[in-house]
């Protein structure tokens, strides 16, 4: 599970993260929502360990991320917004690595990178190099990169961002098979993703939690749309 | 100077053992890192530039041509021009390690993942170390050359080629230093090579004999500090076959010096 409390992450003088409580338990899957800038990706950057908050404090199953920080990564599997990868490296040789890192190796790492090339669905471009591959094939790769220690506690910025419709709808199903055992964070600007994979979902504007609870609820609060509750919530960036 | 050696070796064994430490993490960077340099073709122009510029410095540079010196011994020849030759070399060795983590975004990735900054670090310069130790290997045609020509005291060449992979070592620490701070291979070498160039002129013969003949206090004593900090006294010694135990320490805390560094950048960078 993981357990934000208080959370504040602050950039000079600016907030991008202010005051953020809330826990995912077990077998939940949380829709993050919020306008770009909103504070969605720094928190799941606090969360996964990769910037340091600034107040408050963030557990992953029970292990503070910021005391304990090697312990709590390895309950985490992370899909980083723009899915970064080594590009000078083939997706096999990618996954190879990173599952070296995990702890991995002999037969248990060729076992843990064969299953995630099947998840994902790599097998036709599991000797390609990284620079080649299309958007949608990167952004795989990175997906199944965070799945290889089979891990408690899945954060995805973006999980679908790129991808066409039949790979955003495997995604989803993907995100809703995974999440009836994990734990599952994920961001998105896309609303209907919210209703197709989350059990719960929160939107976020300024740093600050402005709504939360089932889609259903959700959709109700917005009169019939959680599009309505989104604009009506969230400040735009193009407002005057 | 000896102060800061040895303050700097305790902050890098301090780093070291703050948390448990996984060689299996060091290798898979390590592995990852020579992999990567030679899947891409200016690991082998780099290579090869080395490998010529060294063989032709040792064979026509004129008035010191090694064949018609009829000297079997490599110290004013071959190993009289590897601090120089080092000094842009690895900088270009290094240079991506960092910045391309960087760039790439990959940072980020290997950040989330249960691998220690200090890890990181060790293995990134483990691996640019390896790609230096092969190319000093290539060198050693001309070894065998002056084995053939004549008969070389032996013991004199492999202390040379210690003191190079020291210099080399100091150097590549120098560059991923620097290369934590700045996202821009360009920068990095830019910045790099005149830092190498400065340690190895600052204690260079004529530069040494300049301040030592000047006769005033003030600049021998300044020719004595500049000394202290240069790496060209030590691979002077080594290259006579001479290995000391206050130039091993030197090269060490250099690189702890450095390492040490570019493991608080990264850990600070991030905040």
């Amino acid at each position: 599970m993981i357990e934000v409390k208080n959370l504040t992450k602050q950039f000079g003088s600016k907030t991008a993260v202010d005051d953020l409580s809330f826990s995912v338990e077990q077998g939940e899957v949380l829709g993050f929502l919020g306008p770009n800038g909103a504070g969605k990706s720094t928190t799941m950057r606090v969360i996964t360990g990769f910037i340091p908050a600034s107040s408050g404090e963030v557990e992953i199953c029970g292990i503070p991320i910021a005391r304990q920080p090697e312990n709590a990564k390895r309950k985490i599997g992370y899909l980083p917004e723009s899915a970064p990868l080594y590009e000078d490296m083939t997706v096999a040789g990618f996954l190879r690595f990173c599952a070296s890192i995990r702890g991995f190796s002999g037969a248990a790492r060729n076992e843990a990178v064969d299953r995630v090339i099947e998840t994902c669905f790599l097998q036709t471009v599991v000797h390609q190099s990284i620079d080649t591959l299309s958007k949608g094939y990167r952004h795989r790769t990175c997906l199944a990169q965070s799945l290889l220690h089979d891990p408690e506690v899945l954060v995805l910025d973006e999980p679908t961002d790129g991808l066409d419709p039949n790979q955003k709808h495997e995604v989803r199903k993907l995100i809703r098979e995974l999440g009836k055992k994990k734990t599952i964070i994920f961001s998105t600007h896309i609303l209907e993703e919210v209703e197709a994979s989350c059990t719960r979902a929160m939107i976020i504007d300024q740093g600050r939690i402005v709504a939360e609870g089932t889609p259903e609820s959700l959709r109700n609060e917005g009169s019939g749309s959680i599009t309505e509750l989104f604009r009506k919530l969230t400040t735009s960036d193009v407002a005057a | 100077m000896s102060v800061i050696g040895i303050f700097a070796i305790l902050l890098l064994t301090a780093a070291l053992i703050g948390g448990p430490l996984l060689i299996a993490n060091i290798r898979a960077i390590f592995y990852r890192e020579v992999n990567s340099f030679f899947t891409s073709p200016l690991a082998y122009v780099l290579m090869f530039i080395f490998l010529v510029a060294v063989n032709a410095l040792t064979f026509l540079w004129p008035g010191r041509e090694l064949v018609e010196s009829e000297q079997a011994a490599l110290k004013d020849f071959f190993f009289f021009y590897h601090p120089w030759i080092l000094a842009f070399y690895a900088p270009l060795l290094a240079m991506r390690t960092l910045a391309d983590e960087h760039r790439q975004g990959t940072i980020e990735l290997i950040s989330t993942m249960p691998v220690r900054t200090i890890e990181l670090v060790c293995g990134k310069f483990l691996g640019s170390f390896i790609v230096l130790f092969a190319s000093l290997l290539f060198t050693a045609s001309v070894w065998i050359t002056v084995s053939i020509l004549g008969d070389p005291d032996h013991g004199p060449i492999i202390a040379g080629y210690l003191g190079s992979l020291f210099v080399g070592g100091a150097f590549i620490a120098v560059a991923i230093a620097v290369s934590a701070v700045t996202r821009s291979q360009v920068i990095c070498v830019a910045v790099s090579i005149p830092i190498c160039l400065l340690l190895c002129i600052v204690g260079f013969d004529p530069v040494q004999n300049f301040f030592a003949d000047s006769g005033v206090g003030f600049l021998s004593f300044t020719g004595e500090l500049l000394a202290s900090i240069s790496v060209m006294p030590a691979f002077v010694d080594f290259s006579k076959g001479l290995i000391e135990i206050r130039y091993l320490f030197y090269f060490v805390s250099v690189i702890a010096l450095c390492l040490f560094i570019t493991n608080t950048v990264l850990q600070s960078k991030r905040s």
